[in-house]
């Protein structure tokens, strides 16, 4: 839900960054999302066509990397990814702990020309 | 040409966030962020601990529209701060930065009710000390599983209308084991904001954290 405002975050660092560098156009914008984040990729992809209209980001390729948090099984000690939506184990099905969490949305890198 | 940025997209409202956090350690006081669902009881549990808390309490209610809670809370005789989003779906540092403005909250414990909503929220740090999530037993055990990113950054979780889960499919082996696999060090107060159940261990829990802070 809270994409657009995300989004349009992404286009103001983005901007910025190319104008601190003296660029015209951005090419391409590559970022990484948590699973904890609670962002939905394809809603930021739309938000973005819509809101980069008539600025120099205005065709950009949106490269979105998914970074998954990390459990630790309690029974067998394995750290796993949380698959179909469940906490547990994928080998013992044990309750886990969380260890890694990824919450975060970072802009890695943006082409320019 | 590729540029290297490697920069938190979140970053001017964090920014926000620590000069509030600053401000209010000089300011002896201390900031919850309260997010729940709509109908999870966040007002009348704001109310009633402000009841028993026995330290000085200001209310910012965030709301996408209406002043409803605010009237609620300030009939109570509380000091309170009206914010509406206007259609956003959470409150942001620099909405908070506004409303403390307007209220005097030195040496005061701060409720920040956010916007009902489990997910958004969660995203947005404001300058709280931490956040609080509460959520009810009607609403169901798999709270968090279906909104893992609250229940982890969490720093106290209340289970309230406690007095209902007789009447409800609620099983708390399962929502007790979602909370631990994100969060298993954190506080869960179990409470009911109407016959006043858990209100006062969790008020005592939370002067302790104030006390805390104020004499650090």
């Amino acid at each position: 839900m809270h994409e657009l405002s995300i989004t349009s975050d992404i286009l103001d660092l983005v901007l910025c960054e190319l104008a601190k560098k003296g660029y015209n156009k951005v090419i391409k914008i590559d970022i990484t999302i948590g699973d904890l984040s609670g962002i939905v990729r394809e809603h930021i992809k739309y938000y973005f066509e819509l809101l980069s209209r008539a600025t120099p980001a205005a065709g950009a390729t949106l490269t979105i990397n998914y970074k998954k948090s990390k459990f630790r099984c309690e029974s067998c000690k394995i750290i796993y990814e949380s698959c179909d939506f469940s906490f547990l184990c994928p080998v013992c099905k044990s309750r886990g702990t969380l260890v890694e969490s990824c919450a975060s949305i970072y802009i890695n890198s943006i082409e320019v020309e | 040409m590729k540029i290297k940025v490697l920069k938190d997209v979140l970053e001017a409202n964090n920014y926000i966030a620590r000069k509030i956090r600053e401000e209010l350690a000089k300011r002896q006081a201390m900031m919850i962020n309260i997010i729940g669902s709509p109908g999870a009881g966040k007002t009348s549990f704001i109310i009633k601990t402000i009841e028993v808390l026995d330290v000085k309490a200001v209310v910012i209610e965030g709301d996408v529209t209406s002043d409803i809670d605010s009237r609620k809370v300030a009939s109570f005789g509380i000091p309170v701060v009206q914010v509406n989003t206007g259609g956003g779906c959470h409150l942001n540092a620099n909405m908070i930065d506004l409303a403390l403005k307007k209220i005097p909250v030195e040496n005061a414990v701060i409720f920040v009710e956010n916007v009902g909503n489990l997910i958004c929220p969660a995203s947005y740090d404001i300058g709280e000390d931490f956040k609080l999530a509460i959520c009810s037993v009607p609403e169901g055990h798999d709270k968090p599983f279906k909104y893992p990113a609250i229940f982890e950054k969490a720093g106290a979780i209340v289970l309230n209308k406690v007095d209902l889960i007789k009447h409800v499919d609620f099983d708390r082996d399962t929502f007790y084991e979602g909370v631990k696999t994100l969060n298993p060090k954190v506080s869960v107060f179990e409470v009911s904001s109407i016959n006043g159940d858990g209100i006062e261990e969790w008020g005592q829990w939370l002067k302790s954290q104030f006390m805390e802070k104020i004499n650090r």
